[in-house]
C-alpha cells in the first residue's frame, strides 16, 4: 500500500521538475514506515528531507504535497487546521452524493450503494476502479471523456443505466420515484468522477508535458522560438549543463605528470628517499572568445541565443568580447558587463538591428578593430547568414583573421542546403573556417557550444 | 551513545534545554538521521546555525563531535589518513644495522629481496599510520558525530572521494583494505551553496534547508542564548533584523549576528532602540559598509 502510494507520488514529483531517484523512493518509503500517516505535517516534513534536495524543490515539494495527499484520501488529521483546509475528495463526495435510507428497492449493486448511506466505500471503489482503468496514463485532455466512461463502467454503471430505464417504463409509480432517485444520484456520481479525472489529469499529465515541450523548444526553430516564454529557462539549464560538465574536464586537465626533477630535490631533504613527490602542474590556458554576430532581422533570432548561450557559460569562459554588425559594425562587450544578458541583448537588437549586411566590411571592421589581440588563445566565433547583398566577399580577410587566431567557425542559421544559393557567398567563407555549422535550433546551438567547450578545456 | 531517540520533539526539547532552540523541521531531520543510518546535508545562509546544530546533536547524543573542515585543495592526506614519513624514515635509519644484519649471508639479489619483503609490511602498518578525521570517525570507540563542514568548499574529487564513506560508512585504503566503522558515526555535512554539490551527493543524504528563523522563533533564540537581554528589548531588536532582511543587502545579517548585537546591547546597558545607538552599533550586523551606508540612510523608517 505504501509503497504505491509513493511510487505514485514520486512521479507527481518528477512531473514537477524535482528529480527523484529510486534510492530516494525507498527512503521515502521506510520514511512513511517510520513516521505513517496519522501526522500530516511531520510526514510532510520528513518526505521532504528525503525528497526534495535543494531550495527550489522544496518549493515544488511542498506544492506537490499539499495537492497529492489531499486526493490519495488521507486523512487531515491535524485537528486544529482541519477547518481551514480544503474538503476532501471524501468529502466533497460525502456531500455530493444522496444520502437517502432505506435504499431497498434498487437491484443492481451500484443503486443499492447509491441509496445507501455509502459514500466512503463509493469513494474506496471509485480510486480502485480508476487504477483499474489505468488513470495514471491519462495524457491529453481530450482523454478526460474516455477515462471519466471507463471509470462509471468499471464501477457497475451499465446495470445501473439499465435498471434506471427499466424502471422509467414501469407502471407503478413507486418504480418512477425510485428511478428518478436513482437518476439523479447517477449523475452526481458522475460528476464526481469526471472532477476526481480532472483532479488526475492535472498531477499526471505534468510531467509528460514537461517533457514534450522541452523537446519540442529543442527542435523548433531559433526564428519561431523567441516568442515562447520559458525557453530562457531552457536556455540556462542546457547551459548549466555544459558548464558542468566541461568545468569538471578543466580542474581534471590541470593534474599532470610527476615531475622527476623536482621531486629529486625534495627528496634532499629526507636524504634522497622520495617522501613527497611533485607534479608537474600543466599550466591552463585561459581561452579568449570573440563572437561576431549577424543582428540583421533574417538572422537575429539566432544570434539572441547563441549569445545567451555564452554568457551562460560564464563559469567555464570568463572571457567573451562579443561584436554585432548589421549595417554597421560595433563591439557590445560593455553591454554585458553591466546588463543582465537578457537586457543586454535587447540593447544590441536596438541599436545594431538594421538590414543590407556587407561581410567583407564587417571583416575589415574586425581587423582593423582586434588585430593586434587576436593571439593563439583566442577563437572567433562568427554566426551570419552570409547573404552578402551581392557586395564583394573579400574571403582572404578571414583568411588572414583565421592565421592570426587558433580557430574561427561559422555558425549559419540556415540549412547546408542553402549554403551559396542566391547571394549567400558561404561557400567562399567555409574554406577558411576549422568547421561551419548550422544552426537553426536549441539542440543545434547545444551541440556547437558542447564541442566548443570540450576543445576549449582540452587545452 | 544515547541510542534510542524516541521522537521528535523528545529531539527538539532536549536541543532547547542545551540552548538550540529549533523547530520541528530541524529536529524531524535529526531524528530520521539517527533513525535511518543516514547522513544529514545541511544547506542554507551562512550563520543560521548549520554548525551548531552538528555540535548540538552530538551533546544531545552524548557523542564524541569530530570535525573536519574543508578547503580548497582538501585532499585524502588530510582528510583521511597519512603515513607518518618522518617517523618511517627515522626507524629505517635506526634499524641500519639491524637490516643489515637480516641481509647478512644472502646468496645474491633474489634472496636480499625476499628477505626484504617479509618486513615490508612492518613499514606500513599501524604504527605509521597518522588517522585523520574520517578515519578517526570510522574508528572511534563509540558512535560519533562526524562533521563535514562546509562541505562545498572541497573539490568536485574530494565530494566523490566521500560518497563511499556515505552510503555503507567505509572507506578503502589501498595499503589496509577497506576499513568498515566500528560504529556507524552520525554525518553532518554542511555546504553555503558556494557551488551546486553533485546529484550523487545529495542523493546519499537527507537534505535539510535551514532559511533564516521567522520572528517569534528569533526571539526564543535570543531568549535561550542571551537570558539576560529584556522582553522588549528582545522583540524591538528581532523586528529590526527581521526588517533589515527584507531590504536588498550585499550580506544580510544572519541569527549569529542579532545575538552578537543582542549582547553588546547587553553591555551598553540599553533598554531600547534608538537611532544614535542602532548608528553606532550598526556594524555589527552588517559586514559591509555599502549594506552601513543604506541601512543609515532609511534609520528612521526602518526603527519605527
Amino acid at each position: 500500500m505504501s509503497e504505491q502510494v509513493i511510487g505514485r507520488f514520486v512521479k507527481v514529483l518528477r512531473g514537477a521538475e524535482v528529480s527523484v531517484s529510486p534510492a530516494e523512493t525507498l527512503d521515502a518509503v521506510q520514511v512513511t514506515a517510520l513516521l505513517g500517516y496519522q501526522d500530516r505535517e511531520a510526514l510532510k516534513q520528513g518526505l521532504s528531507l528525503v525528497l526534495a534536495k535543494s531550495e527550489h524543490d522544496k518549493l515544488a515539494f511542498d506544492e506537490c504535497f499539499d495537492d497529492f495527499f489531499r486526493f490519495d484520501g488521507v486523512p487531515p488529521v491535524a485537528p486544529d487546521t482541519g477547518s481551514e483546509q480544503p474538503p476532501s475528495l471524501m468529502e466533497r463526495l460525502r456531500d455530493m452524493l444522496p444520502g437517502q435510507q432505506g435504499g431497498a428497492g434498487a437491484s443492481s449493486a451500484l443503486g443499492q450503494q447509491l441509496l445507501a448511506d455509502d459514500s466512503a466505500q463509493l469513494s474506496r471503489q471509485m480510486a480502485e476502479a480508476a487504477r483499474q482503468v489505468g488513470l495514471d496514463n491519462i495524457r491529453v485532455i481530450t482523454q478526460k471523456g474516455l477515462y471519466g466512461r471507463r471509470i462509471m463502467q468499471a464501477l457497475g454503471g451499465e446495470a445501473l443505466d439499465q435498471e434506471i430505464i427499466a424502471l422509467d417504463s414501469s407502471e407503478r409509480r413507486q418504480d418512477q420515484r425510485l428511478g428518478a432517485e436513482l437518476r439523479s444520484a447517477r449523475d452526481q456520481l458522475r460528476e464526481a468522477v469526471r472532477e476526481y479525472v480532472a483532479d488526475q489529469f492535472l498531477l499526471q499529465a505534468r510531467e509528460q508535458g514537461r517533457q514534450l515541450r522541452e523537446q519540442m523548444l529543442r527542435e523548433a526553430n531559433l526564428r519561431t522560438l523567441a516568442e515562447f516564454r520559458d525557453v530562457r529557462k531552457q536556455v540556462e539549464k542546457m547551459a548549466r549543463r555544459l558548464a558542468r560538465k566541461h568545468g569538471r574536464r578543466q580542474r581534471r586537465a590541470r593534474r599532470g605528470q610527476l615531475d622527476g626533477r623536482r621531486t629529486t630535490v625534495m627528496a634532499l631533504k629526507h636524504g634522497g628517499v622520495p617522501a613527497s613527490l611533485v607534479w608537474r602542474r600543466r599550466r591552463i590556458q585561459k581561452p579568449k572568445l570573440m563572437v561576431i554576430c549577424d543582428v540583421s532581422s533574417s538572422v537575429s533570432a539566432a544570434a539572441r541565443f547563441l549569445l545567451l548561450f555564452l554568457y551562460a557559460v560564464n563559469d567555464v569562459v570568463p572571457s567573451v568580447r562579443s561584436f554585432a554588425f548589421a549595417s554597421r559594425f560595433g563591439e557590445v562587450t560593455s553591454l554585458f558587463n553591466t546588463m543582465s544578458s537578457d537586457q543586454a541583448i535587447n540593447e544590441v537588437m536596438d541599436r545594431y538591428a538594421g538590414s543590407g549586411t556587407d561581410y567583407g566590411a564587417m571583416l575589415r571592421d574586425f581587423l582593423g578593430q582586434c588585430e593586434s589581440d587576436l593571439d593563439q588563445r583566442t577563437t572567433v566565433i562568427i554566426l551570419g547568414d552570409a547573404r552578402n547583398n551581392d557586395l564583394p566577399a573579400e574571403q582572404q580577410l578571414l583568411g588572414h583573421i583565421g592565421r592570426r587566431c587558433r580557430q574561427v567557425f561559422w555558425l549559419n542559421p540556415e540549412a547546408r542546403s542553402r549554403w551559396g544559393s542566391g547571394d549567400s557567398v558561404m561557400s567562399l567563407y567555409q574554406p577558411y573556417c576549422r568547421d561551419a555549422l548550422p544552426c537553426s535550433n536549441l539542440a543545434g546551438l547545444e551541440r556547437f557550444v558542447d564541442r566548443l567547450l570540450r576543445d576549449l578545456t582540452r587545452g | 551513545m544515547k541510542t534510542r531517540i524516541l521522537s521528535v520533539a523528545e529531539v527538539r526539547d532536549s536541543f532547547a534545554r542545551h540552548g538550540y532552540v529549533c523547530n520541528d523541521r530541524i529536529a524531524m531531520a535529526v531524528y530520521l538521521a539517527a533513525q535511518l543510518r543516514k547522513p544529514v546535508l545541511v544547506e542554507g545562509p551562512p550563520g543560521v546555525g548549520k554548525t551548531e546544530l552538528a555540535k548540538a546533536s552530538a551533546a544531545f547524543l552524548e557523542a564524541p563531535l569530530i570535525r573536519l573542515q574543508c578547503y580548497e585543495g582538501l585532499d585524502e592526506a588530510r582528510a583521511l589518513y597519512e603515513w607518518k614519513y618522518g617517523k618511517q624514515l627515522l626507524y629505517t635509519q635506526l634499524l641500519r644495522e639491524q637490516l643489515g644484519g637480516r641481509l647478512e649471508g644472502a646468496q645474491g639479489l633474489a634472496e636480499s629481496m625476499a628477505r626484504l619483503g617479509d618486513l615490508g609490511d612492518a613499514f606500513y602498518s599501524e604504527t605509521f599510520l597518522e588517522p585523520r578525521p574520517l578515519l578517526q570517525a570510522l574508528r572511534a570507540d563509540e558512535s560519533p558525530v562526524l562533521l563535514i563542514d562546509e562541505v562545498d568548499k572541497a573539490d568536485q574529487e574530494f565530494e566523490a572521494f566521500l560518497l563511499e564513506l556515505l552510503s555503507d560508512y567505509q572507506i578503502s585504503i589501498p595499503e589496509l583494505g577497506t576499513v568498515k566503522a566500528r560504529h556507524e558515526p552520525l554525518v553532518f555535512l554542511t555546504s553555503n551553496n558556494s557551488r551546486e554539490l553533485s546529484d550523487a551527493l545529495k542523493r546519499r543524504c537527507l537534505h535539510l534547508y535551514i532559511p533564516y528563523p521567522d520572528a517569534a522563533l528569533e526571539q526564543q533564540i535570543i531568549a535561550a542564548r542571551v537570558p539576560e537581554a529584556s522582553q522588549a528589548l528582545r522583540k524591538q531588536l528581532v523586528d529590526f533584523v527581521q526588517r533589515l532582511r527584507t531590504l536588498d543587502l550585499k550580506k544580510q545579517p544572519a541569527i549569529s549576528e542579532s545575538i552578537d548585537w543582542a549582547r553588546a546591547l547587553l553591555l551598553l546597558h540599553v533598554e531600547s532602540l534608538d537611532p544614535v545607538l542602532v548608528d553606532s552599533t550598526l556594524n555589527l550586523l552588517l559586514k559591509h559598509e555599502e549594506d552601513v551606508r543604506q541601512v543609515r540612510d532609511d534609520l528612521p523608517s526602518l526603527l519605527k
